[in-house]
């Protein structure tokens, strides 16, 4: 592309980088491709009818599309009128504590937390139920629910008869007090709460195991061990954090365990959980959740030498590379080929190269979890040759992407925006002319400068 | 790490997404087509939300109606795509946006980028206004074309698109998208930076 369209590339992804959908967004979704599927068949009987009608003056019976509406009644889920379980299930203050809160809080989560309706547009029936309450490592916790109806001539997600939503009573480790942590709308039913990330798993959400984080061997290839869930009263609890993992990947919840600790795992099989401190600071905070992941840059100038690829090229090229040689996650290991166009992808920035033995490098990161981690994937051609895992990136340091290419192919360095030199065995300093560099593998000290602050010399890691 | 020479890649992409059901009887059907589509717009809601944003030149409330839209109507087609959903989704995003347009008579205004998101990001965000001040202009320049024009460059900057794909996409000629970008990249030249040394301005902390 020319510069000039580079420069509009840019500034389009640069404008929307921080778009994210609210939470609930696909169940919104799909109540809504449910209604419409409804209204679609509802006008196809009303035609048909309407036909018998008028050709044979026949009209009698109940429409079968009924069926489906009268399904969604929330005074037929049973949940509703089950006694409470748990070993809380005695302590009366707590539950009416429970319902209180859930009173108080249940309308930033519809509106807000869950997206589910606009204010104005649903009314709660009946009162609230505290279908659970339990103690656990994250506090007692009690999951809360009650039925929601569309009100008025909006334009609402809720389906016509309504929907019984659960919710996860527990404390905010962020100011330590009781609240409504998360709302799920019949979407997974497992929530994630509390500093060691204690998991509640309803039984009907269908996750049956969970994996608490992937494991990395030496080789850098990634596998995830699975252990069964144990239900009791419906509902299951288990601590999931693993504090000590030097690579901070996410727990995942499953359907079905997978045959090979290092087989992708099909995307229908994953059951998405509420992450409460996620939820709990969209509805509290600014609105827009938790941080990114990543380095979100949109403006490094990552083409060095070698073939001009296309964006989409290159993230393809290099998620590819990474999902081949194991090294990626398998939890969410190649998903969708979409899923690497990488032109929207948040933090999706990558440096080109072509080495001095004639092989082309893609240098980017990979999300993991909270973390990520720098890659060098080396092709000869069009084949994947190899990768290299960088170290974990650190957006805060002066030069957050350092990776020692093999066969002494030398360095890629970034850092967006900076000015950067480069110099080895304290001898005269080389100017770079953009912010990524690939420098030779006698490099042992960069110079990085980032506008209006001052020069930081980083010594490579060897 | 592990060398590997003799380990090649292939580009066998999986099938994304099990669009049609296993097993048997209407509810598994079913329940295995909402799996697939929560599945999906989960996972690339986000990336399509972007496009939408600025096929609705910023408006994030109109964005969300149109792509909740149209993935009401794919949900009713799910079990017939075959593949990866998301180019059938893609396309029916701009088909949305194109119709759309033509309803814009009868639509509410979209809401000034500025009053909806730069109001709420200066005051929440420590980041620099200028960054703020280029995203506001960046939608502003894009308000100010035609939707069909917006669309093209949507299609040919944003989504990396060719002259062909995107022609497809919008069921025009290629030379219709060559003179709508020579155009598009006219008006956007008097409205905002091109020469690219705004855009080599580091990002510092976009989120």
């Amino acid at each position: 592309m020319t510069t000039e369209s580079e420069a509009l590339a840019q500034v389009l992804r640069s404008a929307v980088s921080d778009v994210d959908t609210p939470a609930g967004f696909a169940e919104a979704a799909l109540r809504k491709g449910k209604r419409r599927k409804q209204r679609m068949r509802a006008s196809m009987v009303g035609a048909a009818l309407a036909v018998t009608a008028m050709l044979g003056g026949l009209l009698s019976g109940v429409p079968s599309w009924r069926a489906d509406s009268d399904r969604l009644t929330p005074a037929s889920d049973v949940r509703l009128s089950t006694p409470t379980t748990g070993d809380l299930a005695g302590d009366a203050e707590f539950l009416a504590n429970a319902r209180a809160t859930w009173e108080r809080e249940l309308a930033a989560h519809v509106e807000v937390g869950a997206s589910l309706a606009r204010a104005g547009c649903w009314d709660a029936v009946g009162q609230p139920h505290v279908s659970w309450a339990n103690s656990s490592s994250a506090g007692p916790v009690a999951l809360v629910m009650q039925a929601l109806r569309a009100k008025g001539s909006c334009d609402s997600p809720l389906p016509p008869g309504g929907l019984v939503v659960v919710g996860l009573f527990g404390t905010d480790i962020a100011d330590g007090k009781q609240h409504l942590m998360g709302l799920d709308a019949g979407g997974g039913g497992v929530f994630l709460i509390g500093p060691d990330t204690v998991v509640v798993a309803l039984q009907e959400s269908q996750a049956r195991f969970f994996s608490r984080r992937a494991e990395y061997a030496a080789d850098g290839t990634a596998s995830r061990e699975w252990t069964p869930f144990i239900f009791q009263d419906g509902v299951a609890v288990a601590a999931v954090a693993e504090p000590d993992s030097s690579r901070g990947s996410a727990a995942v919840f499953v359907k079905h365990k997978p045959v090979d600790p290092g087989a992708a795992v099909p995307p229908q099989d994953r059951v998405r959980p509420v992450e409460t401190d996620a939820v709990r600071a969209r509805v509290t905070g600014p609105g827009n959740g938790l941080p990114l992941p990543g380095l979100q840059w949109t403006t490094l100038k990552g083409h060095l030498s070698g073939p001009l690829l296309s964006l989409t090229e290159r993230r393809q090229r290099f998620t590819d590379a990474l999902d081949h040689f194991r090294l990626t996650d398998p939890a969410f290991r190649g998903w969708y080929t979409s899923d690497r166009a990488g032109v929207n992808q948040p933090g999706g920035w990558d440096i080109t190269a072509q080495l001095p033995d004639g092989r082309t490098v893609i240098v980017s990161e990979h999300v993991a979890g909270h973390e990520n981690e720098s890659y060098a994937a080396l092709f000869r051609g069009d084949r994947a040759e190899r990768v290299v895992r960088g170290p974990k990136i650190d957006r805060a340091a002066a030069l957050p992407v350092v990776v020692r290419l093999p066969d002494a192919q030398g360095w890629v360095v970034a850092q967006q925006g900076a000015a950067l030199r480069w110099r080895s065995a304290g001898g005269a300093w080389n100017l770079v002319p953009g912010d990524a560099a690939l420098l030779p593998d006698a490099a042992d000290t960069v110079e990085v400068t980032l506008p209006g602050r001052t020069a930081v010399e980083v010594a490579l890691p060897r | 790490m592990t060398t590997a020479d003799n380990r090649v890649l292939v580009l066998l992409p999986p099938r994304p997404f099990g669009g049609r059901a296993r097993g048997s009887g209407y509810e598994v059907m079913m329940a295995a087509v909402d799996d697939g589509f929560v599945e999906f717009v989960r996972e690339r809601s986000s990336t399509l939300l972007r496009t939408a944003r600025l096929l609705c030149a910023g408006d994030q409330g109109a964005a969300e109606d149109l792509l909740q839209d149209v993935l009401a109507r794919v949900y009713c087609r799910w079990n017939r795509i075959v593949g990866d959903p998301e180019p059938y989704v893609r396309t029916a995003l701009f088909n949305a946006a194109k119709h759309r347009w033509r309803r814009r008579s009868r639509r509410v205004a979209e809401s000034r980028w500025d009053e909806t998101v730069v109001g709420e990001h200066l005051s929440h965000h420590d980041g620099p206004e200028d960054r703020l001040a280029a995203r506001d202009e960046a939608m502003r320049a894009l308000a100010e074309l035609p939707p069909r024009m917006r669309a093209v460059i949507v299609l040919r900057f944003f989504e990396d698109f060719s002259e062909e794909q995107t022609a497809n996409v919008l069921g025009c000629s290629t030379g219709t998208v060559k003179s709508q970008t020579s155009r598009g990249l006219g008006k956007l030249r008097g409205l905002i930076d091109l020469s690219g040394k705004a855009a080599a301005e580091p990002v510092e902390e976009p989120r």
